[in-house]
């Protein structure tokens, strides 16, 4: 059986002279959400950027069952892993429109194939559909939306290139959270829908417990539990995710 | 008695932000204001605390305070001098305060820093603030408050920044300085959970209004107002794992 999905295996960084992440293993399967946690420091930042390519690591880093190691110049490898950001104003060009970037980044990445001008306007739409928003929002500037939306935006961007990998690293940490529900459903019910291996990085468990099939849980570079969600959420193996369970604010618990 | 009554508070820079909020804190009382980005929670509290942004000023409303005020932001960081020791800025603070001396301010920022149970306080207090953690600072920032010797305190998203299990801490440390030091506390955060937990009483904001306020429980269970119930509803669950309660 070949193996599919995002496969980790004894992945080590060391920044700066010291050792963040001591031989983390994880997988993500096609068309799963896994929401990783731990508290600031952890090192799930870094699992991202390892995992995008962005840092240097040690280990084994497979896609597919293929070792994507050092190779990350290749387009079809950098294609395949896109990274959803916390804050995607910081990252999104605030003088072009959006239409012009996704058309622009399509272009990049000759997609749809063998398709012109016209088939990546018409995908543009399609994308702009499929985070709910309407074909008008091409016309705007990052500016011009608001954090829901951006994030919606963001989401757009990142499956254009019909990525394998999402590592969505806190995406809603930064939205009211009136609109953090609708926009962590569609993350999941998006890469559910395409098929796509998605890591959400996420220090709130309520987050986890909305959309996650399953939890990787980190502590100080070191996974101490991985877990199904409805495991996790009624039985936690290890004293540290009891601790972190136990310190959630609840509503119910309220005076 | 009201350690705090906010009456008819208004604030305006190009455009009216707040326009009427009335809010009444009880002597020892624990109110939290919640709403929206947006909605003014932090708006209010500065314009109570008298530290509005830039451009911004009262155009309207009175605001009544029993006793001295002092503020807890969100971000210890930046609401801390970074080039001087944790302890010389609490010590600063009492000094001016007190009018005491050198010696004086040293024991009693010593004695502050027990009081917000920072661990190993002689250390803390030589420590700069990039060298302590995001709880640490947050602690040191509830005695620089203290140091003021405050009958209402503002606090303005302080456990925002930190993780969940720090966040606990500092809340239990909040609720213990109510108690023990009789203090008033104006709560302000986007985390009704949060909030729910340490407050009696609720004011929800809406585009600078209070629309419903009461009984922290009445408002979580039956929320009258459409902004009330958009935020009750914006609570994700979390199980509660059997046998697992904290205490």
């Amino acid at each position: 059986m070949t193996e599919a999905g995002l496969v980790v295996e004894g992945l080590r960084v060391t920044l700066g002279g010291r050792e963040i992440l001591h031989g983390v293993d994880f997988a993500v399967a096609p068309g799963r959400v896994v929401g990783l946690v731990g508290e600031s420091g952890s090192g799930k930042t870094t699992i991202a950027r390892a995992v995008a390519g962005f840092v240097s690591s040690r280990g084994s880093i497979r896609l597919d069952g293929t070792e994507l190691g050092g190779d990350r110049r290749h387009r079809t490898v950098r294609r395949s892993i896109q990274l959803v950001p916390q804050d995607p104003y910081t990252t999104l060009n605030p003088r072009l429109r959006i239409g012009r970037v996704l058309e622009e980044l399509l272009g990049l990445h000759r997609l749809p194939p063998g398709g012109g001008r016209t088939a990546r306007r018409a995908r543009a739409v399609a994308l702009m559909e499929q985070v709910g928003l309407d074909a008008a929002a091409l016309q705007r500037r990052p500016s011009q939306f608001s954090g829901g939306q951006r994030q919606r935006v963001a989401l757009a961007r990142a499956l254009a290139v019909e990525p394998r990998v999402l590592l969505a690293d806190e995406p809603t940490s930064s939205l009211d959270v009136s609109v953090q529900r609708t926009v962590l459903d569609l993350v999941a019910g998006l890469s559910r829908d395409a098929g796509v291996a998605t890591l959400l990085i996420t220090h709130d468990l309520s987050v986890v417990h909305a959309v996650c099939d399953e939890v990787v849980v980190l502590r100080a570079g070191e996974v101490v539990e991985t877990a199904p969600a409805d495991r996790f959420f009624t039985a936690p193996a290890h004293p540290y995710s009891r601790r972190l369970l136990a310190a959630v604010p609840r509503l119910e618990a309220s005076p | 008695m009201s350690a705090l009554v906010v009456t008819g508070l208004r604030v305006a820079g190009d455009r009216e932000l707040l326009r009427g909020i009335d809010l009444e804190l009880a002597a020892g009382g624990a109110l939290g204001l919640v709403g929206e980005s947006g909605s003014g929670k932090s708006l209010t509290c500065r314009a109570v605390m008298g530290v509005l942004p830039r451009g911004l000023r009262r155009t309207g409303g009175t605001i009544l305070i029993r006793g001295r005020a002092a503020m807890v932001f969100q971000d210890p960081l930046a609401a801390l001098d970074p080039l001087m020791r944790a302890g010389d800025q609490v010590a600063e603070v009492v000094r001016h305060r007190d009018r005491s001396g050198r010696r004086a301010a040293r024991d009693r920022t010593l004695g502050l820093f027990a009081d917000v149970a920072l661990p190993e306080p002689e250390r803390a207090s030589r420590a700069y603030p990039h060298e302590l953690s995001g709880g640490q600072r947050q602690r040191v920032l509830i005695a620089l408050a203290l140091a003021t010797r405050p009958e209402v305190l503002l606090c303005d998203e302080p456990t925002t920044a930190l993780d969940v299990p720090v966040q606990q801490e500092v809340l239990a440390l909040l609720a213990g300085l109510r108690a023990g030091l009789g203090l008033a506390l104006l709560f302000v955060s986007h985390d009704l959970p949060v909030v729910a937990g340490l407050c009696d009483d609720l004011a929800v904001l809406a585009d600078g209004r209070v629309v419903e306020s009461g009984p922290t429980g009445r408002l979580v269970t039956a929320p009258r107002h459409p902004a009330t119930r958009r935020l009750v509803d914006a609570v994700l669950p979390v199980p509660t794992v059997p046998g697992e309660h904290d205490d």
